[in-house]
């Protein structure tokens, strides 16, 4: 085989993987939107469970994405600011983070049982959207400091250096210049963490339960949307359960999509190394 | 506030200092020159004796271009019409040194002569001076120019001053068969302070040379070629 | 002489780790003169410079003996205030590294840190910050726009605005013109031959012509071991030791 040909081959070869990836993601997301389109309404969306609508899933599944993002992005960020800028590189550094590496690898239903022991059982919170929160603010804990630290390790040591040299603080220095620049990374990091809780269904189930009522707080259980189409799915029977399904998942998806944008939006805004 | 217009402007300071050391070396021996002027033609000894105690101030004064040549050297690594403005200015002040020493041996023979001896040959010195003076004068105004043609015309005026020297020559050299001692050593020594501003001259067409080869990059030798051109004409 | 010294440095030593990067350092730093640091790469000049504002804290492995006296004061006592320190002996770095916030916030970045808040203040500290880094003319328009939207030579000019704000007594500048094109070099050299009128100049540069051109003393580094001192003048013309003359020369083999 010539050298030209060869190149050919590998070239055709790439460009095969890139549509075969990006066809198949617009086929799932057309055909859920197809599929689902037709059922979506006002009052889908905002109905309550009684007349079929999906109103008290979407507040679930906000109120724990909040609570969980409330816990893990603060702690989050400070513990990998307090391993990248802090601590000195020592042994018991590396094996902290070898264990958070570790963490994130961790299937999310262990997480899920370690929830209901301890934050549903001891705390004795009970099956609550609070305990679903803690549960998969510390399954994201990994993800955001793991993400976090690598944004603070691309912000250049130059910044730094000037800081510092200018006569501020480390607090100030991290405060105001490094943390600013790091702040795309970590959004990024943010954002993965949200896809992620919004798209559990085990360890919420497990946490929250499968109440489809409005919570009227957070020590309520609460179905989530995830779990919804879980159980939608499960119990689905006629093609017209299976429609429900669908647009349960368009919402899902859409709510996702919009939150991707917003945060890509903010993270540009933000992104002043972009002169 | 800083001025962005020319960054090199401190350098180029230094540059004009170096060529008013140059201007203030070259006055000086014009000065050695209407000194040795006044003591013949006023009979004044003590002048004389001024030029040779102010030698030191000249000599001075050549190493101080020399120094401040060797820094600009140094630190500004100069390049181009600057290098050779700097190698240019720093050759030209060991010629005007020269010039000025030579102003030294006319102080000396002022000194050793008697006031009545010295009227004999004064106004041949005072000539050759005079030509001398504007010699200097004028390759001075080609350097602050940066005129070469100015400087060509400098090393032409040699060419009256060997004449004067030729001229004289003969006339003295009858003069050195006299059979009294004391006339014929004064003629000879006449002979030598002639051939000292002949020389001058000399110089100064060096220094016209170095004028010309700041300012075109190109290397002359005005002085060779009419020797040269002279010695073709006469030999034809 | 040792009133006019801002420095004054004995028998430092510097060890990074096991690695002795600097070895029995002694000398003065005069005030108000543009004092230049040469010698081949990984000669300890730049490790040396930033002895001077404790930028080597940064690294964890560093040691040091001997003395630093800044107006009398070692620097390196214990209850010296580093930050304090910083601010007294400002610096410029090798990249230009304006934050990544507009031109105005990055003048006004040190005085912030030191609690002024009062925007008047900060207005004058800006304008006349960049008024001595000659960079006023060029900006005063775009206050707002970015520091890094300013060209290479433009940026480290902000560098100096944003150090000369800090209003510090001695300026540490670590090859502040290597990463700048020849035109923009002649700029920030000529704004050092301004600044020194006030301010204390220790500048690492990698161009021994840049040495010459600008600095009063020069200091020739070699191996971690400072080898000669003296007036620039002097050094570049008539070097007393051996091996500065071999690398003034480009002998250094």
């Amino acid at each position: 085989m010539s050298r030209k040909t060869k190149d050919l081959l590998m070239k055709a070869l790439i460009m095969f993987s890139t549509i075969f990836t990006v066809g198949v993601l617009v086929i799932i997301i057309g055909y859920i939107f197809i599929q689902g389109m037709g059922h979506l309404s006002f009052d889908f969306i905002f109905g309550s469970a009684e007349t079929g609508g999906i109103w008290p899933m979407i507040v679930s599944t906000m109120y724990i994405v909040g609570i969980s993002l409330a816990i893990s992005v603060p702690v989050g960020i400070m513990a990998a600011i307090y391993l990248t800028e802090y601590a000195k590189q020592t042994k018991f550094v590396s094996l902290i983070r070898l264990a958070t590496q570790s963490l994130a690898g961790i299937p999310s239903i262990i997480f899920g049982l370690f929830g209901l022991a301890l934050f549903v059982r001891a705390f004795g919170l009970n099956v609550s959207i609070l305990s679903a929160g803690f549960t998969l603010a510390i399954m994201n804990l990994p993800v955001i400091i793991r993400a976090t630290e690598e944004a603070l390790k691309s912000v250049p040591q130059s910044y730094r250096e000037g800081s510092l040299g200018l006569g501020a603080t480390k607090i100030q220095t991290i405060w105001k210049v490094v943390l600013p620049s790091a702040l795309p990374g970590i959004l990024t990091a943010v954002i993965l963490a949200i896809g992620r809780i919004v798209g559990e269904s085990a360890p919420v189930l497990l946490t929250a339960g499968v109440l489809k009522d409005l919570p009227t707080s957070v020590f309520d259980g609460g179905r989530t949307l995830t779990v919804h189409l879980y159980l939608l799915a499960q119990e689905a029977i006629s093609p017209e359960d299976f429609q429900i399904a669908f647009a349960t998942a368009t919402v899902l998806i859409i709510i996702v999509l919009v939150i991707n944008l917003i945060a890509r939006f903010v993270s540009a805004k933000l992104d002043k190394t972009k002169a | 506030m800083v001025d962005f217009s020319n960054p090199r402007a401190s350098f180029d300071q230094e540059l004009e200092h170096l060529g008013h050391m140059l201007n203030e070396l070259s006055q000086e021996a014009i000065g050695a020159y209407e000194q040795i002027k006044i003591a013949l033609q006023e009979n004044k000894k003590d002048v004389a004796l001024d030029v040779v105690r102010h030698d030191d101030t000249i000599n001075e004064m050549t190493e101080e271009i020399n120094d401040l040549a060797i820094l600009l050297i140094a630190r500004q690594t100069p390049v181009a019409s600057d290098l050779r403005r700097v190698i240019a200015t720093l050759r030209m002040s060991s010629h005007l040194e020269r010039v000025a020493d030579y102003a030294v041996n006319l102080a000396e023979y002022i000194l050793l002569n008697e006031e009545k001896d010295l009227g004999t040959y004064r106004d041949k010195i005072i000539g050759m001076i005079d030509h001398l003076v504007i010699m200097v004068e004028e390759v001075m105004k080609s350097y602050d120019l940066q005129d070469a043609k100015m400087a060509r015309n400098v090393a032409e005026m040699d060419r009256t001053l060997d004449d004067m020297y030729t001229s004289s020559l003969t006339e003295l050299f009858e003069i050195t068969r006299s059979e009294t001692t004391h006339v014929a050593v004064l003629a000879t020594q006449t002979i030598l302070i002639l051939k000292y501003l002949e020389r001058a001259g000399d110089h100064v067409t060096n220094i016209a040379e170095e004028v010309a080869y700041y300012v075109k990059g190109k290397t002359y030798e005005f002085n060779k070629s009419s020797v040269k051109a002279r010695y073709l004409k006469d030999n034809q | 002489m040792a009133e006019n010294n801002k420095f004054e440095v004995e028998n430092l030593d510097l060890f990074y780790g096991e690695f002795q990067a600097l070895k029995s350092i002694t000398m003065d730093i005069e005030a108000n003169k543009v004092t230049a640091f040469i010698g081949p790469s990984g000669c300890g000049k730049s490790t040396f410079l930033r002895t001077l504002n404790r930028m080597n804290d940064l690294i964890d492995t560093v040691r040091i003996d001997g003395e630093i006296k800044l107006d009398g004061q070692d620097i390196y006592k214990k209850d010296v205030d580093v930050t304090d320190l910083r601010r007294r002996v400002g610096m410029v770095f090798q990249k230009p590294n304006p934050f990544p916030m507009s031109i105005y916030d990055n003048v006004v970045y040190g005085p912030r840190a030191q609690g002024i808040k009062d925007k008047k203040k900060l207005d004058e500290i800006a304008e006349s910050s960049l008024r001595a880094a000659a960079l006023w003319d060029e900006v005063k328009d775009k206050l707002n726009k970015s520091g890094l939207a300013l060209s290479g030579g433009q940026q480290q000019r902000l560098c100096i605005a944003r150090t000369i704000a800090m209003k510090p007594e001695i300026i540490l500048m670590d090859e502040p013109t290597s990463a700048l094109d020849p035109i923009a070099t002649l700029k920030v050299e000529q704004l050092m031959e301004e600044l020194k009128k006030e301010y204390t100049i220790v500048i690492v540069t990698h161009s021994m012509q840049q040495a010459a051109r600008i600095s009063d003393t020069t200091a020739f580094f070699l191996m971690g071991e400072l080898i000669e001192m003296g007036d620039t003048n002097d050094i570049f013309s008539n070097p007393k030791k051996q091996q500065t003359e071999d690398y003034i020369t480009g002998r250094f083999g």
